[in-house]
């Protein structure tokens, strides 16, 4: 076994490092191709990715195999060794064998790749933690497998069943799978601290007792119970989240400052059942604070229509996210005084639309986050440019845009630790965006002029392996203008000594407010036109 | 003192009873056969003393603690063999002695080396690319070396050559000689038991049909010919320790499974008269042969009276 496990780990190593080491070329920016491109490396590593998982499974199972604890014919059972020092040896091994080795091999390529300690250390526990719920559950089958054909079956069918059923569960109950984004991360957690906690029962039932049938009844009650825990249990059950990463506790966040300060511009009726309604908001008076930022979005928001129905609403910022407290982070304006937020969203078709002339109000929970933003790089805008922080490395491919309409459209290569992968590049929507713990902003900011413009992100595509991302992403924005109205004109001049930020905010609180707004009248759709 | 006692031991798989109600004891000191025909039950057995099945009636001791709870210290003791065992392929037969040696603080550095020459195994080759044979010997000598209270082996003999046998069985006798200790062995080759066993247990469709001393068995069993004068034999009624009982002219022939001989021969001239009988000792596989096909010949009588009672 010595053989094709080194050979597991030459490969692990060796993948991830020919990964880290590719770089996107110029010219198939030029050619258009980079969607093909990165598409390409994306769908190959996820294959060597899941190639490396389903290997290194099966040779941890076969670690298992080789000293079967099913069946009367493993040699080991007739030998001095009780149950308990064989797993110790099981565990042990396939600790040092399929955790430790490759997390100490690929400590060399992540800090070639400008891992700082921290970032190795991170990026390493992530891996480990992986590779240890891969082989627990390798361990777990094998366990009870009589060869590794059973395991292979008896594995895949395990590992598939569960999920499929639990979706069709709830599909049946009508429940949307992970509604809840709080939900959804106490499920994941559960079904994490469940799957272990089964493996670990599984293993010692089956060292010590060796009762087959049972184990495998065990498992199979495992599944079932999570089916049923997923299926049954409604999401304000598991509406638990963690708490924030950052040390500044809830209580000290100034959440209050946003109460009773939020406005509705208009609640827009469409002329057409097939459109949305639509509410526009603005969130004023929110002081920044120093380096902190809020609203991020807002969450929950009911509206209420005329006849005291209520339809959920998730809100989004309406305009350029980030750029106020980024100019604060740049060095280009040390305004912190208050600052106003527009937010907007749309509900799906509403059943029984309101007629425009009737008044609706805003009520219910508003969620804020609140977070920090640190600048990770700042880069020449001219293709080629590169800069670096810790594991964030970002390259300017190419420049491109479309004059006619005065645009600018920035490529970038991005490389970051995978740890760092729920940094959104458009955030998400609604309650999705609520969920991140970090968000990239990118600027495009000239000094001299006192430019500062907050570039919208189009995700071209990302591919992942041995804890390193590799993105691709377009930034676009408009040039910067000079004049008003109809004779806005471009600004001369603004590229000399204009440079690309990449600022990063972090994730520090979330406070949760009430809302109630006075009743606005709806306003039909053509009239917004 | 036993080495090794069951009682009512019963082993089903699902509706198939392999093992019925034994009670079977094993001397101290003993080399015991375990003899049966394919499929009577040996290998469940032995499964079963050595905790690798568990019983699902009744119970065993073996090294006087129950088969259930044998432990690291009582398999300490324990040599097991079986033509079954996987044995770790990878190793060589260096790495497998290597291996073996610190779970055992009886192992003997000296006897290991004795029996390393004795079978000629390559010590630097990998199990994995020993023949059959040499995997035998290669299992029988790290389940030699420790000098085990108890060996245990499972049908040891099956696809070896005669030279093979030969040098296992002289493997064994050599350790036996060296110290007080009990080997129970199972198998159908009856020839090569006989050479080891002072014991011999046979077992018929899971049940025990007797156990008791080579000695006493060989001593007990008969060929007898009976060569008939001019009186007519009398062969309604045999009595029924008198198995596979033919007649060809004027010779009749059986084997009396309880041979005594007076009573064998007062037996011979009540049905024969004036008949000249001989009896010739009997080889255990000639023994286990005429077992196995009276206990055949009984089955299908069985099987006959039911079915027609069933049709009736």
């Amino acid at each position: 076994m010595a053989l094709p496990v080194a050979a597991w780990l030459v490969f692990v190593v060796g993948a991830a490092a020919w990964f880290g080491a590719m770089h996107m070329s110029e010219e198939s920016v030029r050619a258009q191709e980079f969607y093909r491109w990165i598409n390409g490396v994306g769908g190959f590593t996820w294959w060597v990715t899941a190639m490396q998982a389903v290997t290194g499974v099966l040779l941890a199972a076969h670690l298992i195999l080789e000293d079967r604890v099913t069946g009367t014919t493993a040699h080991w059972l007739t030998r001095p060794i009780s149950g308990g020092r064989m797993l110790a040896a099981k565990v042990v091994s396939g600790g040092l064998l399929f955790v430790l080795a490759p997390a100490v091999l690929m400590v060399p390529v992540w800090a070639a790749h400008g891992f700082s300690p921290g970032e190795v250390a991170r990026a390493a526990g992530e891996f480990m933690a992986w590779q240890t719920g891969l082989t627990g559950l390798a361990f777990g089958f094998a366990a009870l497998s009589k060869s590794l054909a059973q395991f292979f079956f008896a594995g895949l069918g395990t590992v598939v069943a569960v999920p499929v059923a639990a979706m069709v569960l709830q599909l049946m109950q009508n429940k949307r799978l992970l509604e809840n984004a709080e939900a959804a991360r106490t499920w994941w957690w559960l079904l994490a601290v469940l799957v272990v906690a089964f493996m670990i029962r599984v293993l010692l039932h089956q060292y010590f007792t060796r009762q087959t049938t049972r184990g495998w009844w065990t498992l199979a009650a495992g599944g079932v119970g999570l089916i049923a825990l997923r299926a049954i249990a409604p999401d304000a059950m598991m509406q638990w989240a963690p708490p924030p990463r950052a040390k500044t506790r809830v209580s000290e966040l100034p959440g209050e400052r946003f109460a009773g300060e939020v406005a509705v511009k208009k609640i827009v009726t469409p002329f057409n059942r097939d459109l949305p309604l639509a509410v526009f908001l603005t969130v004023g008076g929110a002081a920044t604070g120093g380096d902190f930022l809020a609203p991020e979005n807002s969450l929950g928001v009911n509206v209420e229509l005329p006849d005291r129905r209520r339809a959920g609403l998730a809100m989004s910022p309406g305009g350029l996210w980030g750029e106020e407290a980024a100019k604060r982070i740049g060095g280009l304006t040390r305004d912190d005084g208050p600052v106003e937020w527009d937010m907007a969203a749309r509900l799906g078709a509403v059943i029984d639309l309101p007629s425009v002339g009737s008044t609706a109000s805003v009520t219910g929970n508003m969620t804020l986050a609140r977070m920090r933003g640190r600048m990770l790089a700042e880069v020449p805008l001219r293709a080629g440019a590169s800069g670096r922080s810790g594991s964030s490395e970002l390259r300017v491919v190419g420049l491109g845009g479309a004059a006619e309409r005065a645009e600018i459209s920035v490529i970038l290569e991005e490389r970051d630790s995978l740890f760092v992968r729920d940094v959104g590049l458009t955030a998400g929507r609604g309650e999705r965006a609520m969920d991140q713990s970090r968000r990239d902003v990118y600027l495009l900011v000239n000094r001299a002029g006192g430019i500062c413009k907050c570039l919208h992100i189009v995700e071209l595509g990302s591919a992942n392996m041995g804890a390193m991302l590799v993105s691709a992403r377009r930034l676009e924005s408009t040039v910067p203008t000079q004049g008003e109205g109809r004779g806005r004109v471009e600004l001369p001049g603004w590229r000399e000594g204009a440079v690309l930020m990449k600022v990063r905010f972090e994730l520090v609180g979330r406070v949760v407010r009430s809302v109630t707004s006075a009743n606005v009248a709806l306003v039909a759709e053509e009239e917004k036109k | 003192m036993n080495i090794i006692e069951t009682q009512n031991l019963t082993r089903r798989y699902g509706r198939t009873e392999a093992v019925h109600e034994l009670n079977l004891a094993v001397p101290a000191g003993s080399v015991c056969a375990l003899l049966g025909a394919n499929g009577a039950g040996k290998t469940t057995t032995l499964k079963v003393l050595m905790n690798l099945l568990a019983p699902t009636a009744g119970a065993a001791t073996v090294l006087g603690v129950d088969s259930r709870k044998l432990g690291e210290r009582e398999r300490a003791q324990i040599g097991y063999v079986s033509e079954n065992q996987q044995m770790p392929l990878w190793m060589t037969v260096r790495q497998l002695l290597d291996y073996c040696r610190p779970f055992y603080p009886t192992w003997d550095a000296a006897l290991e080396k004795t029996l390393l020459d004795r079978f000629a195994l390559p010590a630097e080759r990998k199990l994995g690319q020993l023949s059959r044979g040499m995997l035998m010997k290669a299992a029988l000598l790290s389940s030699l070396a420790y000098r085990p209270k108890l060996l245990v082996l499972d049908e040891p003999f099956s696809g070896l050559d005669p030279l093979v046998r030969d040098e296992f069985i002289k493997g064994v006798l050599e350790v036996s000689e060296a110290g007080e200790w009990t080997v129970l062995v199972s198998s159908h080759d009856i020839e090569e038991v006989e050479r080891l066993a002072d014991r011999v247990a046979l077992l018929e469709a899971g049940r025990l049909k007797f156990n008791e001393t080579t000695e006493a068995l060989q001593g007990r069993f008969r060929r007898i010919e009976v060569t008939l004068g001019e009186s007519e034999a009398k062969l309604a009624a045999p009595p029924a320790g008198w198995l596979e009982v033919e007649r060809a002219g004027r010779v009749v022939r059986f084997v009396d499974s309880g041979y005594e001989r007076t009573a064998t021969e007062q037996a011979c001239r009540e049905r024969f008269a004036d008949a000249a009988v001989t009896a010739q000792p009997m080889s255990l596989r000639d023994i286990f042969i005429s077992l196995a096909r009276a206990g055949r010949r009984f089955d299908k009588l069985t099987a006959e009276a039911t079915a027609k009672e069933t049709v009736s």
